[in-house]
């Protein structure tokens, strides 16, 4: 493993000074002249066509300056999912329909010159409703006779892939690896559960927030809380039929987004307003808007079916996959790819089958958010891990270790499928899963609590512990890109332009750091600009774990490139060959004759001395495999047998990061997932009522506050992905994988029921604490 | 969103009733406002008055009289939660206080908007009949009392009458009384799925002289003071199959509405009868000086 | 509509308001301090937390015209620039920001705390930002940016 000066070190964060200080900083922290407020009309029905809209009320209400409905917006069938190109998620979606297909759903939309004049607006849009019968059950959405949610004739898939809106099917997916029929036949153990997840919201805290303006060219600018400004300045132009030219899309700070705002869900309705009215347009939704009309997790029902060997072999992985997409489709066959492609590689199983379908209800839309498929996945395989152990009577620690990918082995699973469809070979690079299992066991005292509450008296409280493997590829292998310039100035420092969208996870000062350390420049040195189409080059974005990684890769590029212009220009006026020359603390060194050169002078002599040139670079790089970072997640938990309240008590994740460039941020990822996952796994959900949600606020909606917390340990295991910057991998969403699995493990070692539907709520743990009591009463 | 109203700032209770008066049903109090304006921006209620009694001196007062504690309807749960006095002598509002919404909640909103609100899921209000609690309101006819237990008449409905509720009276415990409160919620910033407050009152032969057992949180309409609980305690020595049948007892008292959001019918009532029992047996020992 | 006045980060400041602007709005619009912000609207987030004569409040549930005649203390009026309040600094040092958006709501609980209670244990942290929600760090380098931030205050550390 190599030494670093910068990289690896928990430098602060760039932008923390700023952000302590509260400085006007997020999308909605500027106020525009003669800006004007927009608010979202949504359906009150879970499923209905509009016969008729009648906005002329409210256009004639002073300070309306414009309405929009379907009547009067182009019909252009888009997605809003912030992905690549052609987008392999279903066009389903216009900005506005005469069709609601959830409550919630965008009906209409009014700019008025006050908040509170547009409210008034909407209350004075008289829709005319016929209501359709809905359907909210994913497993009776394909059933032949259920009602057709997109049974308009212009939706479609771009890409070759399977979609049958006719039967709410828009997405299938089959895998076969080896023979899993016969792997069964060889176990000497087979166990079978059907594991479901539930919905659930980002919580991010800023709301999404979008301000749009024409500058004075005519040209669009968005100023919006993006994870993904290039596909968000595609998405607009496309919906509102403009050529990208026409639109320049500018990410401030973002108030969190994990995967929530990857989506087009202001932009496009706040842009087209400012082209309707020449005028800036502001929209922040509302807390509850946030809830129920941004997006949300897909909630999956996972067959799985498994078998072993006595010796702790795993014999065969049969999963059957029912992903709820909502309304609409919006990563709807990633993210159910990803369940089988980025989560069984894990297992050194030869035998796999995976079939899973996608549908569409008439509830929220689910999209991109942390965990992204791979998460639900591991749900099911932490469960069915746990069980086979204990079937065979093995400890989980071994068990986990003897099946699970080692460095340098490859998964049929990897060629058969990636998230987007066929696979590519690849092999594991770099893997610290076993020290990863070790250590975490060693600082959470695993054996010893294991024994400890094996033995415990019978009372009211009982305690237990569980523990899972994860893994999580991260990128769109193949497919994302990221690209950064870099230009240097007279007192040899850089600006450094990207478009990898800092979201609060700290990339603008990890890439700085990366690029720092390629040039053997102090941070300070290095002036990032996080993006603006206008300026910073194109960039996948925040999502898929991918920006150290591959924005990291694009980075030390680009300071290879510089690195060359440097040497090239010191060697004219050391008049020395480039190849004695080399980079030592912002200067160049001849290795040969000891001269040595400072940044500054070389910037200077390029700038304005001799064949002048800016020392400038852009330089990309595309994603060319899915590198692997591994946890082992332990839990201790409490269950109080009277109030069926569940308490963790402490957890313990270590992790295969590879080079955690920013320790203290990398921390700060686990932490943030782990919390995330216990929140989720314990008190998060929404409650419906025919398609209606209850609960769209965090009164209701229960995420977790300080004393909510469990006493919780990171630890970063040391490894080096050779294929990543510096040897690093991804960070961003893998802890938050293995929650739900790890809690049901500990839950099932404390009072042996095991739950496999999320989440594990007081009245739910009490119900089957219950059952067993009288089903052992009357055996 | 908040829709236009006016507001007023009276000086005194006299003012403030006649305000209340003249505007009847189209006016409200607000004290902290952290019930009332949550409800006026989900446009539950629409005001069109509002009568702000935090200008008026004397409903901000925390006194001991003899055996008996006067609060003002506007003292906010942060002065509450701060007085020694209340700590030492009033231990089961201290206690019921403490894990009430946020320090932040607590800095704004009063004891009289607790009560009046009148949601099941206060915590106050449990504590504070246990403790007897009578209310002295205000109108333009002058002042009444009424015990706090008889002042709910349903999900947010109160016998108040275009009027203010001044003050909130209530006993000292006797010496060798316990007194409990526990709340069962989803996480620690949570209304109440269950909270159930007690007190045991033991003679020097350790019979039970007097028992409260007062639980809310949705398990009603309103707040439920099981008589017939306390019944079975009293006059008896208090042991752990004693409070078991107590708790049973308070239990068949519930009448839960369907489904709520925090939590269904049936495991209110189960949880409310184990509350019941673990905030008996901690009275108990609390008596006994073992907690 | 009326006037009121107020202390705002130590400057008297007067402005008109109607009955029904929330302290909030008035902050961010009217002063054009951005610092404080909104999250839900409904007291549950504090990214919305000023002090109100020194005490932490929700100006998401306040009333301007209750504010009339009082002090607030909003992130604008911690720290300066130059000299960053010591829980600021912690705040960076610990690691306790991620996207920063709580961070101001945070601070100023925090500060509200440390005023009064210059030696918290972890319990009565933990307790002081409980209505301070935070989606990105799980509360860890919180905690423990506020107990440096103590430690420092009580010049027990640097
Ligand atoms: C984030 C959050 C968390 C919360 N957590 C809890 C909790 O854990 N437990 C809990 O019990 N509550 C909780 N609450 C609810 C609330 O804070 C309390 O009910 C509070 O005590 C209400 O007091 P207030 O002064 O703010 O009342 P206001 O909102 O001002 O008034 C509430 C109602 O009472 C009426 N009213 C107020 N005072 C009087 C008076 N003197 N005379 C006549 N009518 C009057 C008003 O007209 C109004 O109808 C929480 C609230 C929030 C926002
Ligand atoms: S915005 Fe005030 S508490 Fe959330
Ligand atoms: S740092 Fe993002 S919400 Fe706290």
């Amino acid at each position: 493993m190599r030494e670093f000066k910068i990289v690896g070190k928990s430098v602060k964060k760039i932008d923390a000074g700023l952000l302590a200080q509260g400085k006007p900083l997020f999308t909605d922290d500027v106020k525009f002249e003669d800006m004007l407020h927009a608010r979202i009309l949504w359906s009150p029905h879970a499923h209905a066509r509009i016969r008729n809209i009648d906005t002329s009320e409210a256009e004639a209400l002073p300070g309306v300056h414009a309405v929009l409905c379907y009547k009067n917006v182009p019909r252009v069938p888009h997605t809003s999912a912030g992905q690549g190109w052609p987008e392999p998620s279903p066009y389903d979606m216009v900005m506005f329909d005469n069709k609601v297909r959830y409550v919630g759903d965008r009906v209409a939309a009014v700019a008025a010159e006050t908040e509170e004049i547009a409210e008034k607006a909407l209350r004075l849009i008289k829709v005319d409703y016929e209501i359709l019968p809905a359907i909210f059950d994913p497993e009776k959405a394909m059933e032949e006779g259920a009602p057709v949610i997109h049974d308009e004739p212009d939706c479609r898939q771009v890409l070759p892939l399977f979609y049958d809106p006719k039967h709410n099917h828009c997405a299938h997916i089959e895998v076969k690896t080896g023979d899993p029929d016969r792997g069964l036949q060889e176990a000497d153990i087979v166990v079978e559960h059907t594991v479901k997840n539930h919905y659930a919201q980002h919580c991010a805290l800023e709301p999404h927030s979008c301000i749009s303006y024409l500058d004075p060219m005519g040209r669009l600018v968005v100023r919006s809380s993006t994870q993904v400004p290039y596909y968000a300045r595609r998405i607009i132009a496309q919906c509102l039929q403009l050529p990208e030219r026409m639109v320049r899309v500018i990410k401030p700070r973002i108030g969190g987004g994990f995967g929530s705002k990857q989506e087009i869900v202001v932009e496009d309705v706040c842009a087209m307003l400012t082209l309707r009215t020449r005028r800036p347009v502001r929209l922040v939704f509302t807390r509850p808007e946030v809830f129920v009309s941004t997006r949300t997790r897909h909630p999956m029902v996972m067959r799985v079916k498994t078998g072993a060997k006595k010796d702790g072999t795993v014999t065969a992985i049969k999963m059957r996959v029912i992903s709820n997409t909502g309304a609409y489709g919006p990563h709807c066959m990633t993210v159910l790819g990803s369940t089988c492609a980025k989560t069984l590689p894990l297992y050194r199983c030869p035998n796999i089958e995976f079939i899973g379908d996608t549908v569409y209800t008439n509830l929220l839309n689910a999209g991109a958010y942390r965990g992204y498929g791979v998460l639900q996945g591991t749900f099911a395989m932490g469960i069915m891990m746990d069980e086979m152990a204990h079937a065979i009577g093995m400890d989980p620690i071994e068990f986990w270790k003897k099946n699970t990918i080692r460095v340098g082995e490859t998964s049929p699973i990897f060629s058969a499928l990636s998230e987007i469809g066929k696979g590519a070979e690849q092999k594991v690079d770099s893997c610290a899963l076993p020290e990863c299992i070790d250590r975490g066991a060693e600082a959470f005292r695993w054996r010893e609590k294991r024994e400890r509450y094996r033995n415990q008296p019978d009372g009211p409280i009982r305690r237990g512990v569980g523990m899972v493997c994860t893994v999580h590829g991260g990128t769109v292998a193949l497919l994302d890109a990221s690209s950064v310039t870099a230009k240097m100035n007279e007192d040899g420092s850089f600006n450094l332009l990207i478009s990898a969208s800092d979201v609060g996870g700290g990339c603008d000062t990890v890439l700085s750091q990366i690029f720092a350390e390629a040039l053997d420049i102090p941070l300070d040195d290095v002036v990032v600009y996080p993006t603006d189409t206008d300026v910073t080059p194109y960039d996948k974005g925040a999502y898929a774990s991918g920006t150290t990684y591959l924005s990291g890769l694009a980075v030390i590029k680009t300071a290879e490139e510089i690195k060359k212009q440097i040497f090239k220009v010191a060697s004219e006026m050391l008049n020395e060959p480039p190849e004695n020359l080399k980079l030592e603390n912002k200067g160049v060194v001849s290795v040969k004759s000891g001269n040595r050169l400072e940044f500054s002078q070389i910037a200077r002599r390029s700038l304005y001395s001799k064949n002048q040139t800016q020392i400038a670079a852009t330089a990309s790089e595309y994603s060319r495999l899915h590198p692997q970072t591994f946890t082992a997640q332990f839990a201790e938990v409490e269950v109080d047998m009277e109030t069926g309240q569940v308490k963790v008590i402490s957890y313990v994740c270590a992790v295969d990061c590879g080079t955690a460039i920013n320790p203290t941020l990398a921390e700060g990822q686990v932490e943030g997932s782990i919390i995330n996952g216990i929140s989720y796994a314990l008190t998060e959900k929404f409650v419906f009522e025919n398609g209606r949600v209850l609960n769209p606020n965090f009164r209701d909606y229960k995420i977790f506050s300080a004393p909510d917390i469990p006493e919780i340990k990171t630890i970063l295991v040391p490894s080096y992905d050779p294929t990543g910057p510096f040897g690093a991998k991804p960070i961003g969403e893998p802890a938050m994988d293995g929650v739900l699995p790890t809690i049901s493990n500990a839950i099932y070692n404390a009072i042996g029921i095991r739950f496999t539907e999320s989440p594990f709520t007081p009245e739910k743990v009490l119900r089957a604490i219950k059952l067993r009591k009288s089903n052992r009463a009357q055996p | 969103m908040l829709w236009d109203f006016e507001y007023f700032e009276p000086a005194n209770i006299t003012e403030a009733v006649s305000l209340l008066q003249k505007y009847g049903d189209e006016a409200r109090v607000i004290a902290g406002g952290t019930d009332l304006l949550v409800d006026m921006k989900n446009e539950k209620i629409q005001p069109k008055f509002l009568v702000s009694i935090m200008k008026i001196p004397e409903l901000k007062c925390i006194v001991e009289d003899g055996a008996e504690l006067s609060i003002g309807a506007a003292t906010t749960l942060a002065e509450i939660e701060e007085s020694r006095l209340i700590k030492e002598r009033y231990g089961l509002i201290h206690e019921a206080v403490k894990e009430l919404g946020t320090v932040q909640v607590r800095n704004m909103a009063t004891i009289g908007g607790n009560i009046c609100n009148a949601i099941p899921s206060a915590d106050l209000p449990p504590a504070l009949v246990a403790l007897d609690a009578r209310l002295k309101i205000v109108g333009v006819n002058g002042e009444r009392t009424l015990p706090l237990e008889e002042f709910f008449l349903g999900v947010r409905k109160t016998k108040l009458k275009n009027e203010l509720l001044k003050e909130i009276v209530v006993r000292r415990p006797p010496e060798r009384s316990g007194t409990a409160f526990i709340k069962l919620a989803r996480t620690s910033e949570d209304l109440a799925i269950v909270n159930v407050a007690v007190r045991i009152t033991l003679n020097k032969d350790n019979i039970c002289e007097e028992a409260r057992i007062v639980v809310g949180g949705g398990i009603g309409p309103t707040l439920l003071r099981s008589r017939e609980a306390e019944k079975i305690i009293e006059g008896r020595r208090v042991d752990e199959e004693i409070i078991n049948r107590a708790a049973e007892v308070t239990s068949q008292g519930f009448q839960c509405r369907r489904d709520s959001i925090r939590a269904p019918p049936e495991y209110k009532i189960e949880v409310g009868k184990v509350l019941v029992k673990r905030a008996l047996m901690k009275a108990l020992r609390r008596v006994n000086g073992e907690e | 509509m009326r006037e009121i006045e107020f202390t705002v980060n130590g400057r008297k400041r007067k402005v008109l308001v109607r009955p029904k602007d929330l302290l909030l709005n008035v902050i961010r619009d009217e002063l054009g301090l951005k610092g404080t912000k909104y999250g839900c609207g409904t007291g549950e987030c504090g990214a919305c937390t000023v002090l109100l004569d020194g005490r932490p409040v929700l100006s998401c549930l306040t009333l301007a015209v209750a504010a009339d005649g009082r002090n607030i203390t909003t992130i604008e009026g911690i720290g300066t620039d130059e000299n960053l309040h010591p829980i600021q600094q912690a705040f960076i040092d610990a690691g306790a920001i991620q996207c920063g958006y709580c961070t101001p709501g945070m601070i100023i609980s925090a500060k509200a705390l440390l005023d009064r209670n210059p030696n918290p244990t972890e319990e009565e942290i933990r307790r002081a930002i409980k209505g301070n929600l935070c989606r990105c760090t799980g509360y860890v380098k919180i905690i423990a940016a506020i107990q440096l931030a103590a430690k420092r205050m009580r010049g027990e550390t640097t």
